[in-house]
């Protein structure tokens, strides 16, 4: 919480949710504080592309195989022309799914919980150096529990993934 | 093929209670599954890093399976020579050792996930069904208690059966939270199979006790789960060796094309954050 409005309180405002009274107060607190009115502008924006990418998706639901098809080719594409950098939440996302049919969402989750209570005192830290400290524990819990092609496949792919430095 | 095999299985199990000639099917092919089982639980220890907890428990299902393919052999040898063998007779040796082993197995498989945290958490209706296991485990012991006269030597194995029939029981109730906390996956099918494996030679040995061998019904019910559970232990471990080879693909396909698999992986991960923000 900062300056006393809580998380759900902006989503709130956001969605037109507050109630009238809340609302005004909200309007009243964020003309006067430029802080929170960047954070206004901030939210909106991600909030848009939120919006743009689940109207996409909804369309992709709908499309045939072909189309799924063109879209992941459009996804390879992106990939391939920008060579991208995952935050470490990404990349974690990403390697969590890589495992999922394998061994589990349970046991995916209960791994990455792990890696990340080993690789890092607390926190999400966009830092490369610890990514390689987390795959290469994510890689060997995976090999004590799924067997070694497993965390190897893990040490394969989260070498690949380039996390971006913070 | 394997599927098939459990089906046939059960199916000639039911039949041996009308013609009691296929009986001489049972031990054969306990003998050719467990010799499977031997085998993909070899290599599924292989493909786990030596001295881990899982290596073991893969290695302790493949002892355990390699002395149930002595334990039949000799057992179909004793059927084929006319010398049936008494309950009280050596062939308790290899029984004991292999449920020994098996028990073991199961410890070291839930060591192994509780090590991440999974089958650590219980809620009471387990402790019901872990009560109502024990009890059926212990059935067929109390009724053929009486039944027995026997060696000095042999009587103390004997007298280990109930526990080694009831904890393997027990635990295949940790190994079903397992499979539920894991949420899915290959290897958690592999882990139902062997709670399938486990309860269907439960209910096979509680319902063969004396006092309800002798209707109809329960005598089809334990020639199908006593002639198909088995299967049931070869599938979970052909199931388990499946997971490494579908791993062992993905790998080569993300060394032969990168790209194309990880724009994959993306798209399935937009899928599902799509999913969740509906």
């Amino acid at each position: 919480m900062r300056h006393g409005i809580s998380e759900e309180q902006w989503i709130e405002y956001l969605e037109g949710g507050l109630v009238e009274l809340d609302g005004a107060r909200f309007g009243d607190h964020l003309s006067a504080c430029p802080e929170c009115a960047a954070t206004l502008v901030e939210l909106s924006f991600w909030r848009g592309k939120l919006a743009e990418e689940a109207a996409r998706m909804r369309a992709a639901f709908e499309t045939s195989p072909d189309q799924i098809d063109r879209l992941l080719a459009a996804s390879l594409e992106r990939i391939g022309r920008s060579h991208p950098s995952w935050t470490f939440r990404e990349a974690v996302m990403l390697l969590r799914l890589l495992v999922e049919p394998f061994c589990g969402s349970g046991t995916a989750g209960a791994a990455v919980q792990l890696a990340m209570q080993r690789s890092t005192a607390h926190g999400w830290p966009e830092n490369p150096a610890t990514w390689d400290l987390f795959v290469s524990n994510m890689s060997e819990m995976m090999s004590s529990v799924c067997g070694t092609e497993a965390g190897r496949l893990v040490n394969q792919v989260g070498d690949w993934l380039h996390v971006a430095q913070a | 093929m394997l599927w098939f095999a459990t089906a046939a299985a059960a199916a000639l199990g039911i039949a041996a209670v009308a013609w009691p000639r296929i009986e001489a099917l049972d031990q054969p092919l306990k003998v050719v599954a467990y010799a499977i089982a031997l085998v993909y639980w070899l290599r599924i220890s292989g493909d786990h890093p030596k001295g881990s907890t899982m290596r073991t428990a893969w290695l302790l299902l493949a002892w355990s399976s390699a002395i149930s393919v002595v334990r039949h052999s000799i057992e179909s040898v004793d059927y084929f020579t006319n010398s049936r063998l008494t309950f009280t007779s050596f062939v308790q040796i290899p029984i004991v050792l292999a449920l020994i082993l098996l028990t073991a197995a199961l410890f070291a498989i839930w060591f192994g996930f509780a090590a991440i945290g999974l089958g650590t958490r219980f809620k009471f209706s387990d402790l019901v069904w872990m009560g109502i296991m024990a009890t059926l485990a212990f059935v067929p012991y109390l009724f053929s208690w009486r039944a027995q006269s026997s060696s000095a030597l042999i009587l103390p194995i004997i007298s280990l059966s109930p526990l080694l029939l009831s904890i393997p029981a027990l635990l295949a109730l940790l190994l079903l939270r397992i499979g539920q906390e894991m949420g899915g996956g290959q290897l958690a099918t592999s882990l139902r199979l062997i709670v399938t494996f486990l309860l269907s030679r439960l209910i096979a040995l509680a319902v063969n006790s004396p006092a309800l061998s002798s209707f109809v019904t329960s005598q089809v019910i334990v020639g199908a789960t006593g002639w198909a559970s088995i299967w049931f232990f070869t599938l979970a471990a052909a199931y388990r060796w499946r997971l490494t080879i579908s791993i062992r693909e993905l790998t080569s396909r993300y060394q032969a094309d990168p790209d194309t698999e990880l724009a994959g992986l993306v798209l399935l991960a937009e899928t599902q954050q799509q999913n969740a923000r509906k």
